[in-house]
């Protein structure tokens, strides 16, 4: 499909999938590698710890001071790794980028022979392995010192006994205690099966032509597998509301709520735009009463879960405000759910949600993660059908969409001098 | 509207400076559909102290930031709701050096954003009842900064070094400090700094410039400013001594934190010697206190460093400070690890050649996105500063130039600052 922002390409293989996006407007070349693993906490500590290793050792650079020579020397190549769960599967992400050689004297075969050296000569053994575990274990440890990080990681804790997704969403303990188990040959497993079996979708952005994407994409693709989703066994658990203090001078309130929604809903567009009054967006209703009417807080939006439907209204405020904080929340939902809503504020969401879906165009990572999402659920909407499903959504849609909220807990860290 | 071009990021890019002083740069960038318009002004948090012909102001700390808060509801309307409707995000951020307004677009139709751009910066109208509401959301903002332990150990390593300079409050103020701020004061500072000849604008769009510029022209046309000069800084002089040698204090932290924080007094010619020697400094600590010492592989075995350790070079023309941290229980670990490797000589040509490139290499990072792209050249503009000539500046950096800046700064004088485990 032929763009005026650049040319897109599509190809697929054996369920790999090949996307291109060809544009001069980055200066940059970009390879993004999505592997899709199945779900499991030995895959999701495996996932994590390669994503340490993979980006700082290999067999051709086996030591840190080699590998940043290497790196440096391409003019800074940048090679990111990283864990993600959504869909029922954990992505290894491993990502490229670098100049364009038009504007360096490097030839491409050199970016090339890099890319293969560290993605196939991956350094694994006991040593990398433990700095590796300290690492993931001290990061993990280290999101807790923010106390909205914390009280949220506390919330997925407590979903994640509803909802077993969530144990791959959150860095929990149990999570901290499969990494500390994992031994050279769990990973190596890992490694070798992601290398040769699994899914895998690669994505190229940049100015290339097919010279240079045919060098970028020479994968082997036979014999990869379709990656078995996650079904998750949802319970439903009655919930109380959960207080803890900290010391500190502010509180983190998290508001959760519970919803019959995800991606693969027919009202998802209705639900998606009805959060947006929730959210950080201007013609958030949050924002207009309790920030800017009742000067509560400094920010306050809602944040869902794709997958799983669950809504979360996260804020800090002063512990003595928590009532009436939790008291406008429930009185804007409220009015959600009357169709008490500006016509005019209602326009403007559908334009400000419009304008967002086309700035993923300039934006190759967001644009990548789009079409990898729609990959993975299956359900690819193009651009111009996704910005007419939001413009066709009614206030009576909306309103429907908040009466079938449910409220379900709420976390509070209250802050103590 | 002159025409330029850089040739290095193949970047081409109009110039022009209108009757009243305002300067106007505009990026044309045909590939992109996303179109970021910013007004910005050089007043950052760093100016509370100033001078205007023989006259001095001083305002509270954080009063460039509120008044960012505050120039939103200049014209009485609603300016956000009036940007959403347009289907445009409006944003803002204050710094230390520069406060700038902007708008994204996905939308060629610019005409109307940007002219409200323009006016609602130029136009500043508050009530005082407006003024006293802001003040529970911005301490909620700085309260929320101040709960991230790696904020607040950056923001106490740098009260510890300044008497005087203001770099000592955080960029918001504290609550003494907010709620001393009244609306007269809010005016005043508006009127002496936000005058179009000390002003930006840039662009970045697949809109043809003469365009934009044209309805850049014709709305400053049809406004009048009395001409004024650019106020000039009052600061007490800032002795050579830090205020306090140790600190420590407490918050929820998995392991125990400490900052070593250097006052380097800075005596640089201008913007452009300041980036100077602040690059070689940068060349030189990443030889010592990166991967590419091999003993850092080595620090990192005997657990004397972890994956938290870092440095950050900052070398203004009227400030300048090198600071690292670490996480460690033993405080005294990072100044002996410091002390003993910058004896030695570990910055070659060839390992100067290696890190340049990988500089070279991450300036070309920002182009690739419209927002991040016009804000980074708006913020160097504003303080009179070519974004291009930087990169020149690096290039040309030899080993004579790291070794002369090393031998020409004193650290003498430097403070440590724990952050201590609490009890959660």
């Amino acid at each position: 499909m032929a763009q005026s922002q650049g040319k897109y390409i599509e190809k697929m293989k054996n369920n790999s999938h090949i996307k291109v996006i060809q544009s001069r407007k980055y200066k940059d070349i970009s390879l993004y590698l999505r592997f899709s693993m199945p779900a499991s906490l030995i895959n999701k500590a495996c996932s994590l710890l390669l994503s340490k290793l993979i980006s700082e050792q290999c067999n051709a650079y086996p030591t840190k001071k080699e590998m940043s020579f290497k790196k440096d020397m391409l003019y800074g190549i940048s090679l990111d790794s990283r864990s993600d769960y959504r869909a029922g599967v954990i992505t290894q992400e491993i990502n490229y980028s670098f100049i364009h050689p038009k504007f360096i004297s490097i030839d491409i075969e050199e970016y090339v022979s890099f890319i293969n050296e560290t993605l196939y000569g991956c350094l694994i053994d006991d040593t990398n392995l433990q700095e590796a575990k300290n690492i993931i274990i001290s990061m993990i440890k280290r999101r807790d010192e923010v106390p909205y990080l914390y009280a949220n990681a506390r919330v997925d804790e407590i979903i994640s006994k509803e909802n077993k997704d969530y144990q791959y969403k959150n860095y929990s303990q149990k999570l901290i205690r499969v990494i500390e188990k994992v031994s050279v040959d769990d990973l190596k497993k890992y490694y070798d099966f992601m290398l040769q079996k699994a899914q895998l979708y690669v994505y190229v952005s940049g100015d290339v032509d097919d010279y240079l994407v045919s060098k970028l994409t020479n994968f082997n693709f036979e014999n990869r597998i379709v990656c078995k989703r996650n079904k998750y066994e949802k319970n439903s658990i009655t919930r109380k509301d959960v207080n803890k203090t900290i010391k500190g001078s502010q509180s983190t309130l998290v508001m959760v709520f519970k919803t019959p929604y995800d991606k693969y809903s027919n009202e998802f567009y209705a639900w998606k735009l009805g959060n947006a009054f929730l959210s950080v967006l201007p013609c958030s209703l949050l924002f207009e009463e309790v920030r800017e009417k009742l000067s509560l807080c400094y920010s306050i939006s809602a944040i869902e879960s794709l997958d799983t439907g669950y809504v979360r209204i996260v804020t800090s405020i002063d512990a003595k405000n928590k009532k009436v904080c939790m008291d406008e929340v429930f009185k804007q939902i409220d009015r959600l759910k009357n169709k008490d809503v500006d016509p005019n504020k209602f326009q403007m969401a559908k334009k400000l949600f419009c304008s967002s879906i086309d700035s993923i165009k300039d934006n190759d990572n967001e644009l990548i993660q789009y079409y990898y999402e729609a990959s993975l659920s299956g359900k690819y909407t193009p651009f111009n059908e996704y910005k007419k499903k939001i413009n066709d959504v009614t206030l009576d849609e909306i309103s429907q969409i908040f009466k079938n909220y449910t409220y379900y807990f709420t976390y509070f860290l209250k802050g103590k001098e | 509207m002159k025409k330029n071009y850089n040739k290095m990021y193949d970047e081409t890019y109009y110039t022009h400076t209108l009757k009243n002083g305002l300067r106007v740069y505009i990026f044309h960038k045909p590939e992109f559909k996303t179109t970021c318009c910013s007004f910005g002004t050089p007043y950052g948090a760093l100016k509370i102290h100033e001078k205007l012909k023989g006259k001095e102001y001083h305002f509270n700390p954080g009063i460039a930031h509120f008044l960012e808060h505050k120039l939103f509801e200049s014209k009485g309307d609603d300016i956000m709701n009036e940007f959403s409707s347009m289907g445009a995000n409006v944003n803002a951020f204050t710094s230390y050096k520069e406060t700038v307004y902007y708008f994204t677009i996905a939308d060629k139709k610019i005409s109307k954003p940007l002219n409200l751009l323009l006016d609602f910066v130029q136009d500043f109208k508050v009530s005082e009842e407006s003024v006293e509401k802001e003040k529970g959301i911005i301490l909620q903002e700085v309260m929320m900064y101040d709960e991230m332990p790696d904020s607040k150990l950056f923001n106490e390593s740098l009260k510890c070094i300044y008497h005087h300079y203001p770099l000592k409050y955080d960029i918001g103020g504290d609550k003494k400090s907010i709620y001393a701020i009244t609306k007269e004061e809010l005016e005043l500072c508006y009127k002496i700094n936000y005058h179009p000849s000390n002003m930006v604008v840039c662009v970045t769009s697949p809109i043809q410039p003469e365009k934009i510029m044209d309805i850049i022209i014709k709305n400053q046309e049809k406004k009048k400013f009395k001409k004024m000069e650019r106020p000039s800084l009052s600061n007490k002089e800032e002795p050579d001594e830090v205020v306090k040698k140790n600190h420590s204090f407490k918050a929820n932290v998995q392991n125990n934190k400490h900052a070593l924080i250097y006052k380097i007094k800075p005596n640089f010619v201008d913007a452009y010697d300041a980036i100077k020697q602040e690059l070689c400094m940068k060349f030189l600590l990443e030889a010592h206190f990166s991967s590419i010492n091999p003993k850092y592989q080595e620090w990192l075995d005997k657990k004397i460093i972890n994956d938290y350790f870092f440095f950050e070079v900052e070398f203004d023309k009227n400030f300048a400070f090198i600071v690292f941290f670490i996480e460690n229980d033993d405080s005294k670990a990072l100044k002996k690890l410091i002390n003993n490797s910058l004896k030695k000589k570990l910055l070659t040509k060839e390992v100067l050649e290696q890190i340049k490139r990988r500089y070279i290499g991450n300036s070309f990072e920002p182009f690739n996105d419209v927002e991040s792209f016009n804000n980074m050249f708006i913020r160097d503009a504003v303080n009179d500063f070519d974004t291009f000539k930087a990169i020149d500046i690096l290039k040309s950096i030899t080993l004579e130039d790291v070794e002369n800046t090393y031998k020409s700064l004193s650290f003498q004088h430097f403070s440590t600052i724990s952050l201590l485990k609490n009890e959660r």
